[in-house]
């Protein structure tokens, strides 16, 4: 072969070098494809649906505490031991109680970053005023 | 060459079909977020709405000095008349914590009156706010009785007297009493016709009660708080529960998702 010969007058032994190179690439991006579709499929399929599921938990959690009337009495002892009671050990949750005349309640664990985080709000009525209560629960490593 | 071709040309087509799998695959997913946050959105809403329908109703049962007994077919609403208890201030309350913590909540108080009996849709329009009218407002004639009781606790039982009636196969009862006296009077009407009837007080006061078009007016001019009860007895036409619905004050609006919801706010379960 010489060097101003173009590809396309290779002789016929050398043929094979462009036909396993055209292979290899077409297979190259097959493999990408094929990866990135795998990696789309398991994030839409899985994640989303844990999310869902983790926002339902925080959801009935919370439900669970008002339609007791738990949420109202403003007892932190009473309202942690019935969360804990509710929550699976595997969840970590954090309970934020504001009120529209009254002092604000914080309970359970810091919200650690990096993870998703399903949150519920709901409203209630304590004896004296109104209050909110979010609470956010993910899952622990 | 013709072969190498060939397979050149199906691996292209190989690819352009992964390609497009791929895409389609993306598609799916950004879908799928979509739909998370629809569902994510959804269950914020209905946790919200649950949430403050159970503060409302935990808010009228201890503010509203207001009793419902509800049964199948008959409804029956007991409060002071004129209403002097605030309920309005501690809705005002809520309407105002609520409004400042969640943006996508927007109450109006001004239906804060008026109950709907379902699933007969007749509407029972409050005497807040030491309003001396109360008004009863069915929307077909799927009932067949009233009962109006006036209790006080030491004024004098007056007569009670039909002005104006027409005899038919409608029952009204009403009964007047004190600590000590009771009076009643029923007749058989006709609801379609207009019917007047009072109940003497002392200094030219009474309770008046005036039917026309089938609405109700019951008025207290006796310059004094009395205890009404009123029952409503239907015809027993749905097997759905009956219970007594607050007319919608306040609506959700999640702009992102175009999602609108103004409900009755269940009262009695």
């Amino acid at each position: 072969m010489t060097t101003n010969q173009h590809w396309y007058n290779l002789p016929s032994d050398n043929k094979g070098f462009i036909f396993t190179l055209d292979a290899f690439i077409a297979s190259l991006i097959f493999l990408t494809t094929l990866l990135f579709t795998t990696y789309a499929v398991s994030q839409a399929a899985e994640f989303k649906t844990t999310n869902i599921y983790l926002i339902a938990t925080a959801s009935d959690a919370l439900a669970a505490l008002d339609n007791t009337n738990v949420l109202e009495t403003l007892n932190a002892t009473l309202i942690q031991n019935q969360t804990i009671t509710t929550l699976p050990p595997y969840y970590g949750y954090k309970l934020t109680i504001s009120r529209s005349s009254g002092p604000a309640l914080e309970l359970g664990e810091e919200v650690p970053t990096g993870t998703f985080i399903g949150s519920a709000t709901r409203y209630f009525k304590t004896p004296t005023d109104y209050g909110q209560a979010r609470m956010r629960i993910w899952l622990k490593a | 060459m013709a072969k190498g071709m060939i397979i050149s040309i199906l691996f292209f087509f190989l690819s352009a079909l992964l390609l497009t799998l791929g895409i389609y695959v993306l598609t799916t997913a950004h879908q799928t977020e979509l739909r998370t946050q629809e569902i994510g959105t959804l269950m914020r809403t209905a946790d919200l709405d649950a949430s403050i329908q159970k503060a409302i109703r935990d808010t009228f049962t201890s503010s509203s000095g207001m009793t419902f007994i509800v049964n199948a077919t008959t409804f029956t609403i007991i409060e002071p008349f004129p209403n002097t208890n605030l309920i309005n201030n501690s809705l005002n309350a809520l309407k105002q914590h609520v409004q400042t913590t969640e943006p996508s909540i927007v109450f109006n108080l001004a239906n804060i009156t008026r109950l709907r009996l379902t699933p007969y849709d007749y509407f029972y329009t409050k005497a807040f706010e030491n309003a001396t009218l109360l008004n009863l407002t069915p929307t077909s004639t799927n009932y067949n009785s009233y009962t109006f009781t006036f209790t006080t606790s030491n004024y004098p039982v007056g007569t009670i007297t039909f002005l104006d009636s027409d005899a038919g196969s409608f029952n009204i009862l009403i009964v007047s009493k004190n600590s000590t006296t009771e009076t009643r009077s029923n007749r058989s009407v006709n609801i379609l016709t207009p019917l007047e009837a009072e109940i003497a007080g002392i200094n030219g006061g009474k309770i008046e009660i005036d039917i026309v078009n089938q609405s109700v007016g019951i008025k207290n001019t006796l310059n004094l708080t009395i205890l009404s009860n009123i029952s409503i007895t239907f015809f027993n036409t749905t097997a759905q529960q009956p219970h007594v619905e607050l007319s919608p004050i306040y609506t959700i609006f999640f702009q992102e998702f175009n999602l609108t919801k103004t409900p009755y706010i269940t009262l009695t379960t």
